[in-house]
């Protein structure tokens, strides 16, 4: 290093000591030389040199000043500058440790810098070119309802904003939110690459093989620059090798009766929120499973011991966990050991199915204060529930096919309508067969004779007329046409031919 | 054809369904005939369906159920005697319902006895309404026949709709914070407040005269 080099630029610090920090590149590229920083904070001094560790397999180069920045706030003056160092890693690939670096200022003082650690790692000699995408499933064999992830990583030349260009398999359940990270990493040709990565948190839960595959469009630096000096970029496809993720049926050998179709492991607790009560009192049971897919976890049943009463709360729920409660009453002093539970569920590492139990709990009911309290029907609250009487013995058989009809509830009141209709009808037929014979029409009836040429009719029907209410003229014409029907019916003479035209003349008599 | 085949086969199902049951029940499992028979209670609404159903769930040791089905079975038919003595063989408490209370007045309005006595009272009183020649014993007769049947047939219809119920299970009166105050057995006979349900309970009423929640299945 040379001191009149670092003059130029240490001149600018000042007032009172500071402190210094090193940044190294991470990770270290092995055999590519990089850029390491030294930010240095109100030295006080100027910084003339600068003691640089020997570490094995490091080589530093010559340090240069990056600029300088001075900040005033509330009236305190800060000054801050950078040292620029490069730096060559040929050291196996490992985390590396640099020790102190010292900076020697002209006022005769010293700065350190803190020990860093970063990691040494070779090139990635695949970044080459414009960028590199790619997919793959974190596990890529899993069983139905086992956690996954779909990871879409781009590494890119230059920072951009960047939209993935898959998404996970339509079959896949999402089981949150996609995260997205950034980083950076080294080139093979030593540059700083830029690595945005995407994890889709999913579950597949039918059996079989799930690819995806896609484009990503990124932005790619033309190398022309425009007037201004800036870059133009053009956008570019790459294509994502496809990813395939293989569902296996989960093994039947070894299945729990019970088992649910809980992947991954299980942990469950139990506790009493007291496990010592007075008599009279209830305690509360919680159980406390934690893991995850606790949708497809079924609410345990809860075998009290004879004298208690459990009685079941709704559940809770919360992040990876869910609580199932109990109020429990039991009826007398004692000690009731209340049983553990135990849930089956499926390792995906060693592809067998295991159990999680809980271990067993007593609750201590102490005698001394009681509270009677009248219960429903005749019971009281501190005694137990009248025990269920054997009465299977003497209970009558069942009525089955030979139980003593029953008319519906609707037909007694149907049949009073019903028959209030009916014999309203039949009262209306009695009615109508009662009625009196209508008198006959007696001038219709001459003329219904006449026209037949039915001489005893007309003389009838002549003679029912006689009792009509009749005019002068009509009661002669009546006489007259009487007169010639007895002619005719007895005389022999034949009939006139105006007989007709002579009834017309009554034929509106009644 | 294959249709035809079908409802055959449905209707031959139907048909052996009861005998399933009984068979089950026979053999001293009616906890396997038991959902049989109520679901043919739920459908068939009969009275006797009911009881019998009250009577499996007996057997089967469900003195909640049991009971629940026997207060059924008394609302669909509250004059016959069967339901009320098994309820007593139970040592359920059973509800004062209007044809209790009415007692030999509402034996004309019971049963087919009804149906005959509406049939008289319809026809005699339709008649005397439109004949021409009226008999005053017409309407004597319709009259006493539907006075004889009416108090057996309102109280039929108040009790049809009457609101007492069982717990089917071991449960607890909660108060209005949903906290536990008595223990009630499976089997104790409550009585239904008007009300719809409010956060999972139901209003009751105890016969001891006090009043509570339950949760909405503990009864029915």
């Amino acid at each position: 290093m040379t001191l009149p080099s670092l003059l130029v630029w240490l001149c600018l610090a000042s007032a009172s000591a500071g402190d210094a920090t090193l940044t190294l590149p991470d990770p270290l590229a092995v055999g590519v030389e990089q850029a390491a920083s030294i930010t240095v904070r109100d030295p006080g001094s100027p910084v003339v040199r600068l003691t640089l560790p020997n570490v094995d397999g490091v080589t530093w180069g010559e340090p240069q000043a990056r600029g300088s920045q001075t900040t005033i706030i509330n009236g305190v003056r800060s000054d801050s500058s950078k040292i620029a160092v490069p730096i060559t890693c040929n050291r196996e690939p490992g985390p590396l440790t640099m020790p102190e670096i010292t900076l020697h200022l002209k006022s005769g003082g010293k700065l350190t810098t803190a020990p860093v650690t970063v990691t040494v790692s070779k090139p990635d000699p695949r970044l080459q070119g414009d960028g590199l995408v790619e997919a793959f499933f974190e596990p890529n064999t899993v069983v139905p309802g086992q956690p996954a992830a779909l990871v879409l990583r781009v590494q890119v030349r230059s920072n951009q904003e960047l939209t993935p260009g898959i998404a996970p398999p339509p079959e896949a359940v999402s089981l949150g939110e996609v995260a997205s990270t950034t980083s950076t990493t080294v080139g093979a040709d030593g540059a700083d690459w830029f690595v945005q990565t995407w994890r889709w948190p999913i579950a597949v839960t039918t059996p079989g093989t799930f690819t995806v595959q896609g484009q990503q469009g990124i932005l790619v630096a033309t190398g022309r620059a425009d007037f201004f000096g800036r870059q133009q970029a053009v956008r570019r496809q790459l294509p994502i090798r496809p990813a395939s993720i293989t569902v296996a049926a989960l093994p039947a050998e070894g299945r729990p009766e019970d088992f649910t179709g809980l992947v991954g492991e299980l942990r469950a607790e139990i506790r009493l929120d007291r496990d010592r009560i007075p008599a009279g009192e209830g305690a509360q049971l919680l159980l406390t499973v934690t893991g995850r897919q606790l949708d497809l976890l079924r609410a345990p049943k809860l075998a009290p011991p004879p004298g208690v009463q459990a009685y079941p709360r709704p559940s809770e729920d919360a992040a990876n966990n869910r609580t199932f409660k109990w109020d429990l009453v039991p009826t007398a002093p004692g000690d009731y050991r209340l049983p553990g539970f135990s849930f089956p569920w499926f390792d995906p590492a060693t592809r067998t199915y295991r159990r999680t139990a809980t271990n067993e709990l007593t609750l201590t009911v102490l005698p001394g204060r009681a509270r009677t309290l009248t219960g429903g029907g005749s019971l009281q609250l501190g005694a137990e529930p009248a025990p269920q009487a054997a009465v299977a013995a003497t209970l009558p058989p069942p009525l089955r096919e030979a139980a003593p009809s029953r008319p519906p509830s609707w037909l007694a009141l149907s049949a009073l309508l019903g028959s209030l209709v009916l014999g309203g009808v039949l009262g209306l037929v009695q009615r109508w067969l009662t009625r009196p014979a209508a008198a006959r029409h007696r001038g219709r009836d001459l003329l219904a004779a006449a026209e037949r040429a039915d001489l005893a009719g007309v003389a009838a029907a002549l003679h029912a007329l006689r009792g009509a209410t009749l005019s002068e003229d009509q009661r002669s014409a009546l006489a007259s046409l009487d007169a010639v029907v007895e002619r005719c019916r007895f005389g022999g003479e034949p009939a006139p031919p105006d007989l007709v035209a002579r009834c017309r003349s009554f034929g509106d008599l009644a | 054809m294959i249709r035809l085949v079908s409802a055959a086969l449905l209707f031959a199902i139907v048909l052996t369904l009861p005998a399933a049951e009984d068979a089950a029940w026979a053999q001293g499992r009616p906890v396997e005939a038991l959902p049989v028979l109520l679901a043919t209670a739920r459908t068939g609404h009969a009275w006797n369906q009911w009881y019998d159903a009250g009577l499996c769930a007996a057997a089967a040791g469900e003195r909640g159920r049991a009971a629940a089905c026997l207060l059924a079975a008394r609302r669909a038919a509250p004059e016959r005697p069967e339901p009320k003595a098994t309820l007593a063989v139970l040592g359920i408490d059973q509800p004062i319902l209007w044809t209790d209370r009415l007692g030999p007045l509402a034996a004309p309005g019971s049963g087919w006895v009804a149906v005959v006595l509406a049939v008289i009272a319809g026809s005699a009183l339709g008649g005397f309404i439109t004949a021409r020649r009226r008999s005053g014993w017409w309407l004597v007769a319709g009259s006493v026949a539907l006075l004889a049947m009416a108090p057996g047939q309102v109280a039929a219809w108040r009790d049809h709709d009457d609101p007492h119920r069982a717990t089917l299970r071991d449960t607890q009166l909660l108060d209005a914070t949903g906290a536990p105050v008595a223990p009630l057995a499976a089997g104790t006979v409550i009585e239904l407040l008007p009300g719809e349900p409010w956060a999972g309970r139901i209003a009751v009423h105890l016969v001891d005269g006090r009043a509570g929640f339950l949760p909405l299945g503990d009864a029915d």
